[in-house]
């Protein structure tokens, strides 16, 4: 009776990996490689509930899922205060003019 | 439920650092600001305290044999405590080193010690996770203190930036390695690693799958020990950050990561899996040593150069890993309580003379053997240790480690090993000349006066760096113990 297929589920998995890797890796603002971090986080969130409902018999996965999306939450604080942080000093959260240290 | 009551006695030490923890917490809220030092002695106390129930607890566990907790999630060996022994002293003597440092004391340093030990209780779960959403739990709680205490210093730039790029790799990894765990539950269809590893074992997944999976989770790993191809941003970090936080960053975590790597590697795939895994080691590990040392080579800040070196350490201590042999793994955790002790003390040298002349570049410490001998003469020590020369605990460190290696007729890795770690001498050696054979043009500070404090610590770590290196043998067996049970 399953009316969508576990390979709906990791495909949409597969391309907000992507999309979050993308994100990272290209962005130069500080805010949308946070994003980017997100799509992943919940990236990995779906393929669990996908491959916990489908095969297996206890939950362990959805309960993963829901460590993931408190985790995500406590990480994002915590990068939006340095984010602030950076901001106050360097009026700026583009990631390439943050660049003092180097060699 | 009933067992999972009754396994609270084995989490006693964790138990112990989440009470000091708790207690840091309110103490930094009674006691004013800048008289915030009874924190860090609470925080030291707890770790003696934590000294000594590990050591009660490896007692207990000679009769009983390695325990299960929780339904599998996490496991007490001997191999745990022996890591949870390195994080302990790791982080007392972080914690001595925080009370005197000038960076922390201009901030709101009450939370310094509380966060350090935090971290310290993620890694104690770290190394003794047997479960991925366990490895995952304790993983974010080291990462995301970790970014804190690198931007921990709020009137300085370079620390927000050094903050900012930790948290952008460590976003980067712990994304895919996440990514690669759901793969490989859906692979095996279970989170804990003897299952992963009998599902692996019957051939579940296909091989392709199954390393590219392997490889997503290492990603997380490979950050965390600062090896390649995830090491770039330690440099970065190691400059930036407070470098009472750095020296703690360089053993702590990387200890931690290695931990897990190990147990990870060698329960959930272990060697009779279809997937060739200590090959790929074997390829990071000399990747990540040649990096390593030969960007350390134009290095003009100690810090970085340490960074570095440090990175280099890690290949080394990987060279253990590729080896698919027990006595590979006592090498690497004899090695692991050397390097904790010998970087340490480097990072020390570093902090002391930080406080009075304000910099860790290379031009800075010309002359200074002669204004401040006893920090020269400690950092030659260090540094010999460091690079693998005899008589030092770092050269029987090293020793086992290509003993290891060259027992399994892979003279090859350990050739390249040896030669790397001659090209180290080099760099060691640049800060040494600079030390005791070039003069200072600004001949100001007539003699650097180091903290009564760190000057004994400083003769601390020396001896055990000398002593190991001429009697190592009941190190060694405590090593062998960890490994074998």
């Amino acid at each position: 009776m399953e009316i969508i297929s576990l390979q709906s589920y990791l495909l949409i998995g597969a391309v907000l990996f992507s999309f979050g890797m993308f994100a990272i890796i290209t962005r130069k603002n500080a805010i949308s490689v946070l994003l980017g971090f997100e799509l992943v986080m919940n990236a990995a969130g779906l393929n669990f509930v996908a491959f916990s409902h489908f095969s297996d018999p206890v939950i362990h996965g959805q309960v993963f899922t829901l460590f993931i999306i408190a985790l995500a939450a406590a990480e994002s604080v915590v990068i939006l205060a340095l984010i602030i942080s950076v901001y106050q000093k360097m009026n700026t959260v583009q990631i390439d003019e943050i660049d003092s240290l180097k060699g | 439920m009933q067992q999972n009551v009754l396994d609270i006695h084995y989490l006693i030490p964790e138990l112990i650092l989440f009470c000091t923890f708790a207690v840091m917490l309110a103490a930094d809220q009674v006691f004013k600001r800048g008289r915030k030092k009874p924190v860090a002695v609470m925080g030291i106390a707890g770790m003696g305290l934590l000294i000594v129930s590990l050591w009660q607890q490896s007692a207990g566990l000679a009769e009983t044999g390695p325990v299960y907790l929780f339904s599998r999630m996490m496991m007490v060996d001997p191999f745990s405590i022996y890591f949870k022994w390195i994080f302990a002293m790791t982080t007392m003597l972080t914690l001595i080193l925080a009370m005197r440092s000038k960076e922390i004391e201009k901030q709101n340093e009450g939370e310094f010690y509380t966060l350090i030990v935090f971290v310290c209780l993620g890694m104690s779960f770290l190394c003794s996770s047997t479960h991925l959403l366990m490895i995952f739990l304790s993983f974010e709680m080291i990462s995301i203190l970790s970014y804190v205490l690198a931007g921990y210093l709020r009137g300085d730039p370079r620390s927000s930036e050094s903050g900012i790029k930790y948290m952008i790799y460590g976003a980067f990894t712990t994304g895919i390695m996440i990514y690669g765990m759901s793969m490989l539950y859906g692979l095996t269809g279970s989170l804990e690693f003897h299952e992963i590893h009998d599902a692996l074992q019957g051939g579940r997944g296909g091989l392709v799958p199954v390393t590219v999976t392997l490889l997503m989770i290492s990603s997380g790993m490979l950050f965390k020990i600062a090896a390649a191809p995830f090491h770039m941003w330690s440099p970065d970090v190691y400059e930036g950050a407070p470098t009472v936080a750095t020296a703690f960053f360089s053993v702590g975590p990387k200890a931690a990561g290695f931990a897990v790597f190990l147990r990870f590697l060698l329960t959930a795939f272990g060697p009779d899996t279809p997937v060739d895994w200590h090959r790929i080691i074997e390829i990071l590990s000399i990747l990540t040593m040649t990096i390593g040392n030969y960007t350390a080579l134009r290095q003009e800040n100690v810090k970085r150069m340490l960074a570095y070196s440090s990175i280099a350490q890690a290949g080394y201590i990987l060279m253990g890993l590729a080896v698919l042999h027990p006595d590979g793994r006592s090498a690497i955790l004899f090695y692991l309580a050397v390097y904790m002790i010998m970087n340490m003390g480097a990072f020390l040298v570093v902090l002391a003379l930080e406080n009075t002349i304000k910099s860790a570049e290379l031009k800075d410490y010309r002359g200074i053997g002669l204004k401040s001998p006893l920090a020269a003469a400690a950092m030659v020590i260090f540094l010999i240790s460091l690079t693998g020369l005899p008589p030092t605990a770092g050269f029987v460190g090293k020793f086992l480690l290509f003993k290891a290696v060259m027992d399994q007729k892979l003279y090859v890795f350990a050739l390249i090993g040896v030669l790397n770690s001659v090209v180290s001498l080099v760099y060691y050696l640049r800060v040494v000349k600079a030390m005791y054979l070039e003069i200072s043009p600004d001949p100001a500070p007539a003699e650097i006066r180091i903290p009564f404090t760190y000057a004994v610590l400083l003769v601390i770590l020396i001896i055990p760096v000398i002593y190991l290196g001429l009697f190592f043998q009941p190190m060694y067996e405590l090593s062998i113990k960890a490994v074998f049970g």
